[in-house]
Parts: C-alpha cells; structure tokens; sequence
C-alpha cells in the first residue's frame, strides 16, 4: 500500500537518469533565503513526496524547478537532461507545475480552460474547437464529471476548480508533474479522483513529485520522500516500513499542545439561524450552535457549506434570520456581525484573506476596532506593535517580522495570519471555513488548540472540514450539507465518517450507521437532543 | 554554491525586507534630486535667485496639492481623471457666489463642500456603491465639469476680485509665499491621516485586497468615498489658488494638470495596482519633474520639448521600478 510502483529490474534502473537533477539549488527572496543549497535526484516513474513544516521551501523548491522564478544559485536539470532556467525551459522539458492556489481564467468554460495554449486544440493561428473539447474531455476524464465541461470555470467551485487545473497540466502530457499540495484545496471525492489521476499517470510513465501535509498522500502514494528543513535536503529516500515511522512523525502532530476542555452548554444558544434562503439555493431552515460547542460543517463542495459560512459570518445578504445571544444580526453586514461577536475565517486565502503586499502587522490589524488600539479616528501604535507581536508569537508565525509583507510569507504562515486576525479577541461565534488548509502539521495543532480555546472561552464554532480526519477530531456535533439543506445533524458520538459521506452524497440513511443510535430517519429539522460534549 | 552548513535558520537575516514597501527607493530620489540641484546651482546662475526659487515652489503648489490628494485614490486602486477639471469649476463656482455678494469665508467654504461633494457623492457612490469602473466615471467628470465651466462664464475669461484669494495665492508670509505655506499644511495633515489613523490604514488594505479588507471588517466603500473626496477638496484648494494667481476665471483652467499630476504620484513609486505608495514620494516625485524641467528650460532646451522628456522619465522610472522588482 506503501507503494504503488513496482520496483524497476536492476537494468532499467540503470539505464534510466533521474527526471529531475537539483544541484546545489539556492533561491533567496530579499534577506529571506528560502532554500539553502538543495541537492536532490527525482528518480524518473513514481511518485515522490516533498514534505516539510511551512516554509521550509516546499513550494519555492517546485516554482525554481518549473522555472516559475530564477534560482540565485545551483541548476535544475529536466528529463531532456537540459537545464532548465525559465518556463520555456521547462515546458520544452515537460515539466508541468500545479499550483497551490488554482487560477483558472473565470470567464473562460472548463473545457477551454483545460484546452487552453495546448497547440493540438488549434490548427495554426485558428481555433479548433471541437477538437479541443474532445481532448479536454479526455484529460479531465476521471477528474471531473462531463456535465462541468461547458460550465464557465468561474461558477465552478475551488475544489472543482483545482481539478480543472490538473486536467489541464495533464492535457498538456508532461513527463513531470510537479503538484504542490493539491489536496488541500479538495474535498473527499476531489482527493479521490486526485489519487486515481496521479496513479494512471504513474502508470503511464509519468513522473510526479508531490507536496502535501496529509499522511494520507504521502503513504497511499509516494515510493520516496524528500524532507524539507529550513531550505536543505533533511532526509531523501524511499518510503520503506523503516521510514514510515519518519514521515509519520513529522505530518502528524503527536505532540498536540495543551488544549483546554471545552463544554457545550446546551442551555446557553450563541448562535441561531432560522429560515435562510437565497444565494443560489441555499436552503438552512435551522442552525443551532451552543456555546462552547464546536459544529463541524461537512458536504461535498457546492453543497453551500462555504456559502453558508459567508451567511453566518454576514459576508452575502440572504432572506431569513440569524441570531446571537439571542439578538438578531442582519444579514449580508460584515460590520454588524462583528458588532455581534462574529469572527471569520474566510475560505479562500490569496483571494479573500490575505492582503499580500501589507505587512504582516498591517494584516493582523485591518479590521480590529478594539477601543485600546485606537483614540478617535488614530491609530495607538505602541499597543498595535504590541498587539501584533503578541499575535505572531501565541501563532507562531515564521520568521516573526510583523514588518514583512505577507505575500513573503509561506501559504501556511499567512493562514497563521489569516486565524490569528479572527481569534484575536473573545468571541461569541467563530466561522471558520477550512482554517487549517495548508498548514503543517504543527500549526495545525496550534489552530485546532486556539479554535479550542475559544470554544473553552464560551464561543461557538462554526467549522467547515473537507477533511473527515479534522472533522471529526475537532467536532462535537456534525452538521452534513447536500444541495444547500441541512441533510445532518448529529453529535459526533453517533456518527461515523460513512455516515457523513453517505449522507453528503444526498443517501436517505447513512449506510453503516451504527445500531442503535438514533432514528433511521436524517430529516432537515433532526437536531440533537442536546450538544453532549 | 553548493551544500552550504547554513545556519538552521536562515529566515531571520538582520536586514529587513522593504522590497515591497517604499523607502529605499525614496533615499535614491532624494539623492538624484538633491545632485542636480546642486549641478543646476553651480551651472546655472539664474536658478541661485532665491526669488526665482520660491517662485517656482508657489507656482507648483497648486499641483502639489492635488497630486497629494490624488495619492489617496491610487492606493486604495483607482484614478481621478478629473482632478484638473474641478481645479477649473471651482473657479467658475467662486465668480458665481462673488457675483451674488457672498463673503469671501462662506465662498471658499461652499467652493470647497462643493468639490467634496463632486467626490464624495458623485466619484465616490458612482464608483463604490453603483460599481460602475472609476475611469468611466471620472472621465465623464473630465467632460461634464469643462462644459458646466463654459456655461458659467459664458465662455470667455472673467475677472474675479476676492481679496482673501488674491491673499492666499499672490501674498508672503515670514518671507516664504503663502502657497507654499498652504502646501506644506495640506501635506502634513494627509500625512497623518495616512500614516496615523485607522482610515489611513484602510486605505492601504482596500488597495491592497479589497475582498480581504471587507471581510476583514472594513467599510470598503466608505474608504473608496472618502478617498475620492479627499481627491477632489485638494484640487478645489488647487482651483482657489489658480483663481487667485490668475485673478480670473478661465474656461479652460486646470486643463491638463491631472496628468502632471498623476506623473508626480507615478514617479513617487505609488502603484496603479494599488496598496503602495506614499505622500512623501509623491512629493519627491513632482519635485523631480520640477527641478528636471527648470533645468532644461534654463540650459535652453525649446519648451516644446518639456512634455516628451517628462514622458520618458515617467517611463524610466516606472521601468526601473519593476525591473527591480521583478529580480
């Protein structure tokens, strides 16, 4: 299971050179060295897995070798065995990168997209559009259902969205993938069809190397590992019993910090939404979330858990009622929400969270009207300085600058940011749209650990999981959404991750539901008796 | 290079990283400047009159002044177009109430409250709240205002006497011309409404990420509102200084001065792409076009040529700034 390859006889294994040669690779951003001399082979077929904590170079690694950016130093030798210094370079190579955020062109359908400056999909300087879609059906064949292809990529989700990414970096037929945590991003089925692609792929030759926080990945898929400290090469090998303890190690937070019991109390409602209606079809007729209560958000994406979260958080007006402590907030107001005790995690960070070319500080800060960081319309700048690195430091934002612009910052400390703007302060109700995506493995913990601690502070959580893992660690009650209605509504004790899948994909009864629990019949309106902890 | 025994942390370099904010850059444009200064002071003995000098400075403030306001609506993603043509209507609003007997206090008050409200209600609500592109939006103020303007003076020069005008923009104050005097205000109070108030911040945030500010907490639209109003009260003060300089109204006041403008804002490393930039390089920026054109002038390079040189310099400079950038 470790291993999807077979192992190569001794002679091909010879004859074959490495995809990919990286000799002494030295990238350095302004005063940030983001890796320090990397030395390593990817051997040609397989999968091999890049892992790392966030910012150790994971992602600046696959940008120098697509030739995204020009290495300071060292050489990045391509399957051709040419070097590779810019992207034409590496297209001429067959080195074709995903990116961790998808950019897709919105305006543009699926198919276009994926077809998009493939030569085959035109004859000379003219369009040939049958054509195209009949090879963009193909490469997304397995990826994505037919029916998405003529849909414009903008009103597809992000989960989605990756996909169509990937169908078309397979569309050009590269003999290097270079996936930078594609899964984060995905959700259950997305990571599914994911792992059926990398492995047709890898069948056919292919060569992947594969960034990814999740175990998952990296044991179903990868044959070797290469492990990112700081900007060098901390181990590279195959994925052996031997290693698997390693890697384990590293992607899992065994050590959890301390977190502080939280319980729901069933009698105190922090947040009430009745009735909500609108947004393409989103459809609540009841959310209860107690406080001290933790509320996984669970559904296939499109399912309108994110558009329910943007609801909540008062980010999209909608008909119906939403109410805090007891007090109704109109909805669509972001200021009216935080006026309620509302905080929010957005879903989509580089575009909804982060503002890149502010500095880290100024990031912590947009936003937080606390009365002791301002006088009048002026800002205090001693307590703000002193606000901010208080968040950087209990975060554990790396390298803690608050006066380094957040663009500089890797994915997984700018969500550090992106959390640290919403826990900041005590709060009634926290939305938090998958607030640990892209993180490693130890700010995971330190996320989960704050999301906690608010939740021990009085707080009801709102929290969208794609991944069923964190859904149901840091759950106690799980809601499911299906075609934008409440199809769930359980605690997590009477659950198991069939019964959410079941339930997500729209089955009337979760199949192995456990016996005896609960009546064999979901409805909308099935609330739990009460938030049992 | 090759493996190197890095330190384990190899992120937290002393030096800090300001690629993406200004400062530096502002450091090598006062160097520039300052250097030809002094080669234009040693070369050129016309510009060593200190009269000459302050009459430059008072003739420039005007644009100065709105240069600065126009800093707000670039940072926060945007561009007023017409900045020169409120300059110009203000000046047709002054005749109208000097017409009916109004006092000079209430004429500036009114002149000013009206080119906030251009801003505010018109460039502001158009732009934020009807979504419509603020270049549309702003270039049909770059039409209608010049037209309004001709219907008010029935299209020719007309004299306006106000004396407290003539003072503003024609009279001395501790030996330094009152233009400057007003400039170097206007300057420091948008300094701090920049850089010391929570609005000021917002700013940079729209700029920067609009979304990210709205969910944020932000009243995105109230910033883009105020922004543009702040925009267009400075060139209503640009449009009381030129009325009192010229002591008249003119149909085509203010013409053009937009774009001398912008160019100040552009060379002062301020960013069309929003959530940079800063007052002082704006200030650097139109300082550097002035002290360039006098040189030329007075080393006898043709007028005719000024434009084509400023144009080329915006493009070096711009050139330069995303050259480095982009390394």
């Amino acid at each position: 299971m470790t291993d999807v390859q077979v192992t190569p006889s001794p002679e091909t294994e010879l004859r074959s050179t490495p995809a990919l040669v990286v000799r002494g690779l030295v990238k350095r951003y302004d005063a940030t060295l983001a890796l320090g001399g990397v030395d390593v082979e990817i051997r040609r077929g397989g999968v091999t897995a890049v892992v790392g904590a966030n910012g150790s170079g994971k992602t600046t690694l696959l940008k120098v070798v697509s030739g995204l950016v020009p290495a300071t130093a060292g050489s990045v030798h391509g399957p051709d065995g040419r070097a590779v210094h810019r992207l034409t370079d590496a297209q001429r190579a067959g080195i074709a990168l995903v990116p961790q955020e998808p950019t897709v062109a919105g305006h543009l359908t699926v198919w276009q997209n994926v077809a998009l400056g493939r030569p085959s999909a035109a004859r000379g300087p003219f369009l040939a559009d049958r054509r195209a879609r009949r090879l963009a059906a193909e490469a997304s064949a397995g990826l994505l259902p037919s029916h998405l292809l003529d849909q414009p990529a903008s009103a597809l989700n992000k989960s989605s969205r990756q996909l169509v990414q990937l169908a078309a970096a397979v569309a050009r037929e590269p003999a290097v993938l270079l996936l930078d945590e594609p899964t984060a991003v995905l959700d259950e089925d997305g990571v599914r069809a994911l792992h059926g692609l990398v492995r047709r792929f890898v069948g056919g030759g292919g060569t992947v190397v594969l960034v990814s926080h999740r175990l998952r990945d990296v044991l179903d898929l990868a044959g070797s590992v290469v492990v990112l400290r700081n900007g060098l090469v901390g181990h590279a090998g195959p994925v052996e019993p031997g290693t698997e303890r390693e890697i384990v190690a590293l992607l899992s937070a065994d050590e959890r910090p301390d977190r502080r019991p939280h319980r729901p109390d069933p009698t105190h409602v922090a947040l009430e939404a009745t009735g909500l209606r609108g947004w393409r079809g989103l459809q609540v007729d009841s959310l209860v979330v107690h406080r001290g209560e933790i509320v996984g958000i669970a559904g296939q994406s499109g399912s309108g858990r994110s558009r329910l979260a943007a609801v909540l958080a008062g980010a999209h007006p909608v008909s119906g009622q939403i109410q805090v402590d007891g007090r109704t907030v109109p909805t669509g107001s972001i200021a009216a929400a935080q006026a309620a005790g509302i905080a929010y995690i957005p879903e989509d960070r580089q575009a909804t969270a982060i503002m890149a070319n502010q500095s880290a500080a100024a990031n912590l800060l947009v936003g937080q009207s606390e009365r002791r960081l301002r006088r009048g319309p002026f800002r205090r700048r001693k307590a703000e300085r002193a606000h901010a690195e208080e968040l950087i430091d209990r975060f554990e934002v790396r390298p803690p600058e608050p006066d380094r612009p957040a663009g500089l910052l890797s994915g997984g400390n700018q969500q550090k940011l992106v959390v640290a703007r919403a826990l900041a302060r005590t709060r009634v109700v926290v939305v938090a749209d998958e607030p640990t995506q892209g993180v490693d493995a130890s700010a995971r913990g330190a996320i989960h650990a704050a999301l906690f601690d608010a939740a021990a502070d009085g707080a009801g959580i709102v929290a969208v999981c794609s991944e069923f893992e964190e859904l149901f660690e840091i759950s106690d009650r799980i809601v499911v959404l299906c075609d934008g209605r409440i199809v769930l509504d359980r605690p997590r004790s009477q659950l198991t991750p069939g019964a959410v899948l079941a339930a997500s994909l729209g089955s009337a009864v979760p199949a192995d539901d456990p016996p005896g629990t609960a009546s064999p019949d979901p409805t909308p309106a099935g609330r739990p008796p009460e938030g049992q902890p | 290079m090759t493996v190197t025994a890095a330190p384990p942390t190899p992120s937290t370099t002393a030096d800090r990283p300001r690629r993406l904010l200004p400062g530096g850059q502002q450091a090598v444009f006062l160097v520039v400047i300052a250097l030809m200064l002094a080669g234009a002071l040693v070369f050129l003995p016309q510009l060593r009159s200190s009269t000459y000098l302050m009459v430059q400075l008072a003739t420039y403030s005007a644009v100065l002044i709105m240069a600065l306001g126009q800093t707000f609506v670039v940072v926060q993603v945007g561009f007023d177009l017409s900045t020169g043509a409120v300059q110009g209507f203000v000046g047709g609003l002054v005749f109208l109430m000097v017409g009916w007997g109004l006092a000079d206090g209430p004429v500036i008050l009114v002149a000013l409250l009206a080119a906030g409200a251009i801003g505010y209600f018109v460039h502001g609500v158009l732009i934020a709240k009807a979504r419509m592109n603020f270049f549309i939006v702003t270039l049909a103020s770059f039409t209608i205002l010049p037209s309004l303007l001709r219907v008010i003076l029935d299209g020719s020069s007309k004299p306006v006497f106000s004396p407290a005008l003539d003072w503003l923009a024609n009279s001395s104050t501790l030996g330094i011309r009152n233009p400057v005097i007003l400039a170097a205000i206007v300057f420091a109070v948008l300094w701090v409404v920049l850089n010391r108030t929570v609005f000021g911040r917002n700013v940079y945030a729209v700029g920067s990420n609009r979304e990210a500010a709205r969910l944020a907490g932000v009243r995105v639209d109230r910033v883009t509102m105020t922004s543009y109003a702040i925009c267009a009260v400075c060139a209503g003060i640009a449009g009381l200084l030129l009325l009192g300089s010229l002591g008249a109204a003119d149909p085509s006041a203010g013409l053009g001065n937009e774009f001398f403008a912008l160019t100040a804002v552009l060379l002062g490393g301020t960013r069309f792409s929003g959530g940079q930039g800063s007052l002082a390089g704006t200030l650097l920026g139109l300082l550097f076009l002035v002290v360039l054109s006098n040189i030329l002038l007075l080393g006898g390079m043709p007028q005719f040529w000024i434009g084509a040189l400023k144009g080329v310099v915006l493009l070096a400079a711009v050139g330069i700034d995303r050259a480095r950038r982009d390394t």
